[in-house]
C-alpha cells in the first residue's frame, strides 16, 4: 500500500488491515494518523462545550422573534371592517310628457350617530427565561407598535 | 395589570402556532451550536439562529418530516448566505474558569481554536459537512439528507474537510 492509499482511509475514518499494517512502518502515515484522531476528538467534544455568552445581542433576538409572534397574533385578531352602509336617495318623479333633464342621481353616504371613542392602546407584555428580561410591547390601533 | 394589559409568555403565538415554543425550546440549542461551528462567531450565529427560528414561525403549517433535519438544513443555508455576505471573523475561544489547567487540555483548547479557525477556510459544502457530521455526530446518511445530496458526496466532502483541516493545524503550529 502506498502512502496516497492510506492517507485516503486514515480521512476516512476507516483504516483496512493493510492500513493498519502501512502505519506500523510509516512514520509520516502513522503521525498524520494520529493528527487526524486528535482532530476528530477535538471536533467533537465541541459539541458538549458551553458557547460562549453574548448577553447584550439577546433584546434584538428576542425583539425579533416577539415582534413575529405579535405581528402573527394581531394579524389573526384584527376585526374585520364592516363597511359603512351607503343611502341612495331617488330623484323626484317627473311627468313622462315633459322633456326635463334628468338630474344626476345623488349618492349620499351615511354618517353614524356617535362616532366610537378612540381605542385603548393594548399593552402586551412578555416575559423571557431570563427574570431580568420582560419586553412591553405597547399597540396603538391607530398609530402602530411600539416596543418599551 | 390594566384595563387592556394582555400577559403573554413568550410563547404568545401558541394558540396559531401549537408547536413553534415546543420546536424553539428543543432546537435553539442546537440550531445556535450549529450555526456557531459554521460561523466562528457567536454574534453572527445569533442573528443566523434568529432567522432561523423566523423562517420556522412562517413555515410551521408547511412543516412536513423531521423537524430537526429541516432546522439543520435551514441553519446551513441561513449560514451559508450570511457567510457569503461578509468577512467571518471567528471568536477567541472562552473559558469560563480560570484555573490552571492541564497541558494536555490547553492542548485541545489551541486544537480546537486551530479547528474553529481552519472551519473559515473550507468551502461551504465541506464546511457544513463537517460541522454536522464530526461535530453534531450526525450519520452521513443524516447528513447527506440534510444537504440533499448522496452519501458518497458527503463522505468526499468530509474526506476533503478533514485532509485541509489536517493541513492547517499542522501549519499553524
Ligand atoms: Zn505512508
Amino acid at each position: 500500500m502506498t502512502c496516497s492509499e492510506c492517507q485516503v482511509q486514515i480521512f476516512d475514518g476507516q483504516l483496512d488491515r493493510d492500513a493498519v499494517v502501512h502505519l506500523t512502518a510509516c512514520d509520516d502515515c502513522h503521525e498524520l494518523d494520529r493528527e487526524v484522531r486528535l482532530n476528530a476528538s477535538a471536533l467533537a467534544s465541541m459539541r458538549e462545550d458551553v458557547l460562549p455568552v453574548r448577553r447584550a445581542r439577546r433584546w434584538p433576538w428576542m425583539v425579533a422573534v416577539a415582534a413575529a409572534a405579535l405581528m402573527l397574533v394581531w394579524s389573526n385578531t384584527k376585526p374585520v371592517v364592516v363597511p359603512q352602509p351607503v343611502a341612495v336617495v331617488q330623484p323626484e318623479p317627473v311627468a313622462a310628457a315633459l322633456p326635463v333633464p334628468v338630474k344626476p342621481v345623488r349618492v349620499r353616504r351615511a354618517r353614524p350617530a356617535n362616532p366610537a371613542p378612540p381605542a385603548e392602546p393594548l399593552l402586551v407584555k412578555f416575559f423571557s427565561d431570563d427574570p431580568d428580561v420582560v419586553i412591553y410591547w405597547l399597540v396603538d390601533p391607530v398609530q402602530g407598535e411600539q416596543a418599551l | 395589570m390594566h384595563a387592556g394589559e394582555l400577559t403573554l409568555p413568550i410563547r404568545v403565538a401558541a394558540e396559531s402556532q401549537p408547536n413553534f415554543e415546543e420546536l424553539m425550546a428543543a432546537h435553539q440549542q442546537r440550531v445556535l451550536r450549529t450555526a456557531y461551528r459554521l460561523l466562528g462567531r457567536m454574534e453572527d450565529a445569533q442573528d443566523a439562529a434568529q432567522e432561523v427560528f423566523l423562517r420556522l414561525l412562517r413555515n410551521m403549517d408547511r412543516l412536513d418530516g423531521d423537524p430537526a433535519a429541516w432546522l439543520y438544513r435551514v441553519t446551513v443555508n441561513v449560514c451559508n448566505d450570511q457567510f457569503r455576505r461578509k468577512l467571518v471573523v471567528v471568536d477567541a475561544p472562552e473559558r469560563a474558569d480560570q484555573q490552571p489547567r492541564a497541558d494536555h487540555l490547553i492542548e485541545m483548547d489551541e486544537r480546537k481554536a486551530l479547528l474553529m479557525a481552519g472551519l473559515a477556510t473550507l468551502a461551504e459544502r465541506e464546511r457544513a459537512a463537517v460541522v454536522l457530521r464530526d461535530i453534531e455526530g450526525l450519520t452521513t446518511r443524516e447528513v447527506a439528507v440534510i444537504l440533499g445530496v448522496e452519501e458518497v458526496t458527503v463522505r468526499s466532502q468530509i474526506c476533503g474537510a478533514r485532509m485541509k483541516l489536517a493541513k492547517y493545524v499542522r501549519g499553524a503550529r
